[in-house]
């Protein structure tokens, strides 16, 4: 369990988006968080906190590096958190794991789900036409006051249309 | 849609290249001739291979890129040269190669090839590798390939899969602390990771079918051009049909009516091996 996932109380939105192969819906959700269950926000940009999986602690997915890369080239403008030293989780499936990011008011979630978007287009980039992965990935942003954590599980290649089907300003508010 | 070479001598290379290797792939017919390796590696030799290691970085990025072509037809060759052996298990591995010189060859010289991705993806469901191994692990760093710095530092400039000065960057798992947990997937990283089967034609039914066609002369390699499953519905060659109160034929002990009253069919997994007519171009646009 993630360290921000562990005392979730309801979610708030839960959305199926259509699938691209129409076996499993992808699932975006959004939760509150309680003050105590949140990570710490940066004062500005984005920061990628260690977390915990299974057995492993102090852990953090080992893509959080491309995508670190990936925004500094991209995206300048924003500023990333320096990592603290932690181990890297490889899941050596051919589904694409995010690390999980926590957003300052700066960067506003539709900003970040653009990055993520882009980032996504980058990374499928070879890819052949049966080849489908999933993508997953958790931030976790404040929102009138409210910590809150969204979260995707779901086909890579229609997470392109998910800006464009959901209401930002839902998960924004 | 333009192709990613950065030099006019990648370019003008990569249409003499795969003019001449289009021409020899599609000349294939029932098997491959042993001295076809050696015409490739003579193409190579007298194209590629005229490039110094001692050229600029954007000619030796190209020559990486113009080597996958023949990596690609090598493996491609390697694998029905495999599979018509009968040496099923083998040929998979040099299937998922193929597969992976396709990707890159897509990802670095934005050039795509129908024919062969849609023959080989249809290849793959030919085979009873359906479930794979996928593990779990918690390690220190990745080393890069390129610079030798941990890859995820601000010290390593370089990104995984990325060409520099005409090799791949790659990361090099260190330190590794706990392997955390192996999964069946049906999506692996690497799919040469497989659940192992026995070797037997039984197993490899439908890839066994495709290589007797072939070997028999009944069809030529160029004319797969893919396969596609789709269900089917046949008569239930079980089904009785009994009064509606008597007990059902499958033994489950239930009442007809409760149990396999409704299944007079029933619906199978059909594949589909598409074949062009002998005739027809080979849609070979490397």
């Amino acid at each position: 369990m993630d360290r921000t996932c562990g005392h979730i109380s309801r979610p708030i939105t839960a959305l199926q988006l259509p699938s691209m192969n129409s076996a499993n819906a992808n699932d975006l959700t959004v939760y509150d968080l309680a003050q105590q269950d949140a990570a710490p926000q940066p004062n500005s940009g984005i920061s990628f906190p260690p977390h915990t999986y299974r057995q492993s602690d102090n852990v953090v997915h080992n893509e959080l590096g491309d995508f670190k890369k990936w925004i500094k080239a991209n995206r300048p403008d924003i500023t990333l958190a320096p990592s603290t030293k932690s181990n890297k989780l490889d899941l050596r499936s051919g589904d694409l794991w995010l690390p999980l990011a926590v957003i300052a008011s700066d960067v506003t979630i539709p900003v970040y789900l653009n990055i993520v978007s882009n980032y996504i287009y980058d990374r499928l980039r070879g890819r052949l036409q049966t080849d489908n992965p999933k993508v997953a990935f958790k931030v976790q942003y404040e929102a009138k006051g409210k910590k809150r954590l969204l979260s995707f599980n779901g086909d890579a290649r229609s997470f392109q249309h998910l800006i464009s089907t959901i209401d930002i300003n839902k998960i924004s508010e | 849609m333009s192709l990613s070479y950065q030099t006019e001598k990648g370019q003008h290379l990569h249409s003499e290249i795969t003019s001449k290797l289009e021409g020899r792939i599609s000349a294939l017919q029932h098997g491959i001739p042993p001295s076809l390796f050696d015409h490739i590696r003579f193409i190579q030799d007298s194209t590629v291979e005229q490039i110094s290691d001692t050229d600029p970085e954007p000619i030796l990025n190209d020559r990486a890129r113009l080597r996958s072509l023949f990596r690609f037809t090598s493996d491609y060759l390697e694998f029905w040269e495999l599979l018509l052996s009968k040496s099923f298990k083998k040929s998979w591995g040099k299937l998922q190669d193929s597969l992976d010189e396709l990707r890159f060859i897509k990802r670095h010289i934005n050039a795509s090839l129908p024919y062969f991705e849609h023959q080989l993806t249809g290849l793959e469901l030919c085979y009873p590798y359906k479930l794979f191994a996928s593990m779990g692990l918690a390690y220190g760093y990745t080393e890069c390939s390129i610079c030798t710095n941990d890859m995820d530092s601000d010290d390593c400039p370089h990104r995984a899969g990325e060409l520099y000065n005409g090799q791949v960057a790659f990361g090099i798992v260190r330190d590794v602390i706990s392997l955390d947990h192996v999964s069946l997937v049906t999506n692996p990283k690497d799919k040469r990771c497989i659940i192992d089967v026995k070797e037997s034609a039984e197993n490899f039914t439908i890839v066994d079918t495709v290589a007797n066609w072939i070997l028999e002369s009944s069809i030529t390699i160029p004319q797969i051009v893919g396969c596609s499953p789709e269900k089917r519905i046949i008569p239930n060659p079980d089904y009785k049909n009994l009064a509606r109160n008597d007990k059902c034929f499958c033994k489950s002990g239930k009442k007809f009516k409760h149990c396999c009253s409704t299944k007079k069919t029933i619906e199978y997994e059909h594949l589909n091996i598409n074949l062009t007519h002998p005739q027809k171009d080979l849609y070979m646009t490397l």
